[in-house]
């Protein structure tokens, strides 16, 4: 290259259409195309069958040797030179044509009508045509008006087409809805609408007006997506209060189904008024074109004449192509003959798109040849040379290319400009011998960049300048202290080149840029090779190094390699490129992805992974997943003395294991810091994640092990500190509060019924049960904190913690876990000591391990209460026990004295039974166990002094309010009954009186004995007579 | 307190239950005594009428019915000798005085037909001669037709008896038709007393036919 001279031309030559590049540069940038199709028919993309080359095409067609009538049709995807080969067909046909044949060639332009007109009035054929009132109606046509007002002029003229429709169209729409439509584009909000940037009626404008900045392939018509009416149009529809018809017809059109339809039939119907409205507001009569190449035609047949019509891109005739084609499509011969019209030989651009959609039937019929240009029309050679060629260009000045080109721009003259940079650059062979230096690209780089940086179906010569030699050539001469600074995405990473780089060079930036440079410049690998007293390293002659001073380092010594065939079907330039073919490329992307985006972290030590999606998403689930799920399997943290279910808890928190330098969100006990160490880190274990599948099965995945095992050891000191501490140097004590916690559990579940906590041993502690509610006597305050435990399933959580807190994991044998009973008794022991409490300084109740966190939280619930349940249960006990006391009359009650009670209350009974005293049986059956009860008496009668909240509720634990609770129900009914006893005895003593004293039995019956005695005399006498 | 009150409750309850069957055997004493006393003023009204028919009717002494009764006074003060009379003991004698007065009606239906049989069938003879008089006499005489133990009957019919004597005296007959009747009327006439004045006298009073002639039963 010719930096000197290609700063000044880089502007000129790198032009993506070829409209406004010189005929010099156009010449000298030329690459032959070899791959044309030609055809009879229309076919939209068309693969197989003979390709033809410009050059044959030139000769058999453009050429006419036979002097015919042709309309040939050249299409292809935007960007594949179409106008290019046309322009060349041009140029080529001017230089070769006889003296008999005019070329009219109509250039792009601006693409758009009036810039065509504009052409059309400056060609001396037109000018001379008889027909002056046409000529005249194009010059005003040219005339510019104010784009707002072309604008409207084109939504209105639409307006009053709709409400001049007679249903002379193909297309026809019921009057109702031609009345809505009318109702609806007359819409204030619509109008708006329509008339935005990227709008409808901008696309129609841009294709009729100079300047627009309207994409140029656009095509000047309504779409169905014009009229589907979304809810915020809908809303500001009605909300500004439109007519009523055009608010039904924008109901319709927000509709899912329906508005599809409508939309589609409403665009159909506007664009058959297209042309008449555009011709209207350019301000000619549809016949103009048509009378103007007829007069042409004419004028040229009486001149003898013929024309060879060269048209860049047809839809530049936007609004006139249906007349412009009627034109051309005109034959000579037959019944023609007679109006002495001159052959015509057409040569029309066109897009795909456009040739089917908007060329009638009666067009296509009348198509000679159609021309296809495929998109990759390159080969491997095509595209060194396209790009050899650019860059010759741009290192030659003006004046040398004109000079060639006025000597009839012969390929074996073709100018080659004298080498200044790039010396040891690669060349690249364009025939007749000439040789073109590509500095600063390598054929590697070239592949690169077609391959991956251009997407598919954007592998046009359009985008080969744009996207590849514009900026590329511009970087080597603007920025060269940078280059390569061109931002490019890597399809793989060669890690170990990444860590060659990095662990010799320490400047950040020069790494990044010698490792793109080897990467894409040169073949990306760690090799160095002499071959012919020079040095290659990654490919590249080490003296290319030195032209960016780019430092040159030690890699790995192999042989040279053998010369490659380069294929010449563009096909294989893909396969080529793409040797990780076992590697698809959207994962490939993804690990790129993931390395731009960490590289922006190491510059702005900031970085945001809260996305789940994304490139961001992928180093989210490297950082939140990949890294602390190995850590956690990785780390023996058994054997580093931290229990597994601390480190289930760090893993599990809200705390990163390790989080980034700089991250936005979420806090991390370790932080990687923000340098290509990291990076490699980080995108080993992403490579692990998406090429290995989760494996280490992938290409140089030995190295990721590697990096991830050597960082893991480097780390893990410092890791476990981490994990085995609350804060720094204080060792996390978490388990002392979750078993003083669980103790209180048990004791207020009733599951340890003891007076102190001596018997409360480790069995007690680890045995599992299941926390049933049931009814109980206990206060509600006891009650209360029972469900305070309970939320969000605290207390199950914490008896969780200290049931696996003391576990012993055996590797492999997962159902067999051991029990580190010293280490659990130590820290029972301590509870215990320690009456459940632990000193406020001493707890960790801002710990960030919320899991941590939550036993010290669990037992504050606890102890803010506790002394309330016990006051609250003792006096509810106290209440209850006194009662007891007060009926038995005495402050001990053991079962002796319960078992006179019962004795006592069953002879009452009896002595009611037998006295008749009406009275209820109270029955005795649920105060039976009079053991129990008096424990329950003895329990709560040994706190009713208690002040220790922990000595009461163990006291209640075993709910001893409930026990006595049949007994208080007892006395209470026995009460009653003995009362109502009382008042029926005092009843009955009053009715029996007082007077019930035995009476003397031998005064009883005196006078009986008296009067026996009596009669016995007399019988006596009776016996004597 | 409860505890004691089950105690003092019961207590209370035995005392009444006590009382109350104190009161109860009162009444059922009071119930027994009355029973006795009855049965002893039966006796005592049975002795009485024994006494007037063994001695003053001059009955014949049915010993056995003697033996009897004073078994039975024995039991009476028995009964009253252990302090209260028991209600059953009241029933055993209850049972035997009524064996004994069923002895004795039985006994009393024969003895009352030898006893007035004679002076009945006299004052049925002589009917004719004073009819009111008779009818007194029978009258009187049938008070004691049924076993009672009302003496007064008992003295009722020795009054007609005793009238039908005099009435036989008083009807200026005879000596011997006067001894007749008396004999006829105590149920001795023999034929030895039939004379013919005695004879004469029936002819003319028409009592042939009212007159029976039997054998003397030897006892």
């Amino acid at each position: 290259m010719n930096s000197e001279i290609a700063r000044e031309r880089i502007s000129y030559v790198a032009r993506p259409d070829s409209i406004t590049t010189s005929e010099g540069d156009f010449l000298a940038t030329h690459v032959a195309i070899k791959k044309i199709k030609v055809l009879d028919r229309f076919d939209l993309s068309p693969t197989g069958g003979k390709s033809f080359s410009e050059e044959d095409i030139f000769q058999q067609y453009i050429c006419n040797p036979e002097d015919k009538h042709q309309f040939i049709a050249i299409y292809g995807q935007s960007g594949t030179g179409k106008s290019h080969l046309i322009r060349w067909f041009a140029a080529r046909y001017e230089q070769n044509k006889s003296r008999e044949e005019v070329v009219l060639f109509i250039r792009r332009s601006d693409n758009t009508l009036k810039g065509t007109i504009r052409q059309l009035l400056e060609k001396p054929e037109v000018q001379g045509i008889s027909n002056k009132d046409v000529y005249e109606r194009l010059v005003k046509a040219a005339v510019s008006i104010e784009e707002n007002k072309l604008k409207d002029l084109i939504y209105h003229n639409f307006i009053i087409e709709i409400d001049n429709d007679f249903d002379d169209h193909d297309i026809k729409l019921t009057g109702v809805i031609k009345k809505r439509l009318a109702a609806f584009l007359n819409n204030e909000i619509v109008h708006e609408y329509f008339l935005r940037k990227d709008g409808p009626i901008e696309r129609i404008y841009s294709k009729i007006a100079e300047h627009s900045t309207v994409d140029r392939d656009t095509i000047a018509q309504f779409e169905l997506q014009d009229f589907l009416v979304s809810q915020d149009l809908y809303d500001d529809i009605q909300r500004a209060g439109s007519d009523r018809k055009a608010e039904k017809l924008a109901l319709e059109l927000s509709s899912d189904v329906n508005g599809t339809n409508m939309a589609k039939k409403i665009s159909e119907y506007l664009n058959q008024f297209r042309n008449d409205v555009i011709q209207r507001c350019a301000g000619i009569e549809p016949g103009d074109f048509k009378q103007i190449f007829m007069d042409i035609r004419r004028e040229l047949f009486r001149l003898d004449k013929k024309l060879t019509l060269f048209i860049e891109d047809v839809t530049s005739f936007t609004g006139v192509d249906t007349a412009l084609l009627d034109a051309l499509i005109e034959e000579h011969t037959g019944k023609r003959e007679g109006e002495a019209l001159c052959r015509i030989s057409s040569v029309v651009g066109t897009t795909n798109n456009y040739l089917q959609k908007n060329f009638k039937d009666n067009h296509k019929d009348r198509i000679t040849k159609y021309v296809y240009i495929p998109s990759d029309v390159f080969g491997e050679k095509g595209l060194y040379e396209f790009i050899a060629r650019y860059v010759n260009t741009m290192s030659l000045s003006e004046e040398v290319i004109s000079d060639w080109v006025n000597a009839h721009a012969n390929p074996e003259d073709y100018p080659v400009h004298d080498v200044v940079e790039g010396k040891k650059w690669d060349y690249i062979g364009i025939g007749n011998g000439k040789r073109i230096n590509i500095y600063p690209f390598t054929k590697n780089s070239i592949l690169y960049f077609y391959n991956h940086v251009l997407e598919k179906g954007h592998q046009t010569p359009r985008y080969i300048i744009r996207k590849i030699i514009e900026p590329v050539v511009h970087d080597a001469i603007f920025n060269k202290e940078h280059f390569p600074s061109v931002d490019v995405k890597f399809m793989s990473v060669n890690t170990i080149l990444s860590s060659r780089i990095r662990s010799q060079i320490t400047d950040q930036d020069v790494a990044e840029r010698l490792f793109k440079f080897m990467s894409i410049w040169g073949d990306g690998t760690t090799d160095q090779y002499k071959k012919d007293d020079k040095m290659y390293v990654s490919g590249l002659n080490t003296e290319v190094y030195e032209d960016f001073n780019l430092p040159v380092l030690t890699m790995d010594s192999i042989e040279p390699p053998m010369e490659k065939q380069n294929p010449e079907n563009p096909l294989e330039l893909s396969a080529m490129a793409s040797e990780e073919s076992e590697i698809s490329s959207l994962k490939i992307k993804k690990v790129n992805d993931a390395n731009a985006f960490l590289t922006k972290w190491t510059n702005e030590k900031k970085i945001d992974i809260s996305a789940t999606v994304g490139v961001g998403g992928t180093v989210h689930s490297a950082v939140y997943d990949e890294i602390p799920n190995y850590l956690f399997t990785a780390i023996n943290w058994q054997a580093e003395g931290i229990s597994m279910d601390n480190a289930k808890k760090v893993r599990d928190s809200a705390v990163l294991l390790v989080a980034l330098e700089g991250q936005t969100k979420k806090d991390g006990l370790f932080i990687l810091p923000a340098n290509w160490n990291s990076i490699n880190i980080i995108l080993a274990f992403i490579r692990w994640k998406e090429y290995g599948n989760r494996s280490w099965n992938y290409p140089d995945a030995d190295f990721d092990a590697y990096l991830i095992t050597s960082w893991t050891e480097s780390i893990k000191s410092e890791l476990i500190k981490k994990v085995s501490e609350y804060r720094d140097g204080i060792e996390t004590n978490y388990i002392e509060a979750a078993v003083a916690a669980e103790i209180y559990r048990t004791i207020l579940h009733g599951e340890f019924r003891e007076k102190t906590l001596k018997n409360f041993n480790l069995q007690t502690l680890l045995a599992s049960k299941s926390n049933k509610s049931s009814a109980n006597s206990h206060c509600s305050e006891w009650d209360s904190l029972i469900n305070v435990m309970a939320q969000r399933e605290a207390d199950v959580n914490n008896q969780q913690t200290v049931r696996k807190y003391f576990n012993i994991e055996q590797a492999g044998a997962r159902t067999i876990t051991v029990l580190d009973a010293l280490k659990a008794s130590k820290v029972l022991t301590k509870v215990k000591r320690q009456g459940l409490k632990i000193e406020e300084e001493e707890k960790q109740s801002d710990d960030r391990i919320i899991q941590r966190r939550n036993a010290y939280t669990l037992l504050n619930d606890i102890e803010e209460r506790i002394e309330k349940v016990a006051e609250a249960e003792l006096k509810n006990g106290r209440e209850r026990v006194l009662r007891i006391l007060d009926a038995f009359g005495d402050d001990e009650i053991g079962e002796d004295e319960l078992l006179e009670f019962i004795s006592r209350a069953k002879k009452f009974y009896e002595g009611a039974n037998r006295a008749q005293i009406n009275i209820k049986e109270v029955s005795l059956e649920p105060i039976r166990k009079v053991s129990a009860l008096a424990k329950a008496i003895a329990d709560i009668v040994a706190v009713l002094d208690e002040k220790d909240p922990l000595t009461i509720i163990m006291a209640f634990s075993g709910d001893p309010v409930t026990v006595i609770r049949p007994l208080l129900d007892v006395i209470g009914s026995m009460e009653a009954e003995v009362a109502k006893a009382k008042k029926q005895i005092a009843v009955k003593m009053e009715g029996l009186g007082s007077d019930l004293g035995d009476e003397d039995g031998a005064n009883r019956y005196a006078s009986e004995l008296k009067s026996i005695k009596l009669s016995r005399q007399k019988l006596e006498g009776l016996v004597n007579i | 307190m409860i505890f004691d009150d089950l105690l003092t409750t019961t207590k209370d309850m035995q005392n009444l239950q006590r009382k109350k069957a104190l009161k109860d055997g009162k009444d059922r004493q009071k119930n027994t005594d009355t029973r006795y006393r009855m049965l002893l003023t039966r006796i005592n009204s049975l002795v009485e009428v024994l006494v007037y028919l063994y001695a003053k009717v001059e009955l014949p002494v049915n010993n056995e019915v003697l033996i009897s009764l004073s078994a039975l006074m024995n039991d009476m003060e028995q009964i009253i000798a252990e302090g209260l009379a028991s209600n059953e003991s009241v029933i055993e004698a209850e049972k035997s005085f009524n064996m004994l007065q069923n002895t004795m009606k039985k006994e009393w239906g024969k003895q009352y037909v030898e006893c007035t049989g004679a002076a009945v069938s006299t004052l049925e003879a002589i009917k004719g001669i004073a009819p009111d008089r008779v009818n007194t006499c029978l009258e009187k005489i049938k008070f004691a037709e049924v076993w009672s133990l009302d003496v007064r009957n008992f003295e009722k019919m020795s009054e007609g008896l005793d009238d039908a004597d005099r009435l036989i005296i008083g009807l200026g007959l005879d000596d011997e038709i006067i001894v007749f009747l008396q004999r006829t009327n105590l149920g001795r006439a023999t034929l030895q007393d039939l004379n013919d004045k005695v004879l004469t006298w029936i002819r003319n009073e028409e009592l042939e036919q009212k007159i029976r002639i039997s054998f003397v039963k030897n006892r």
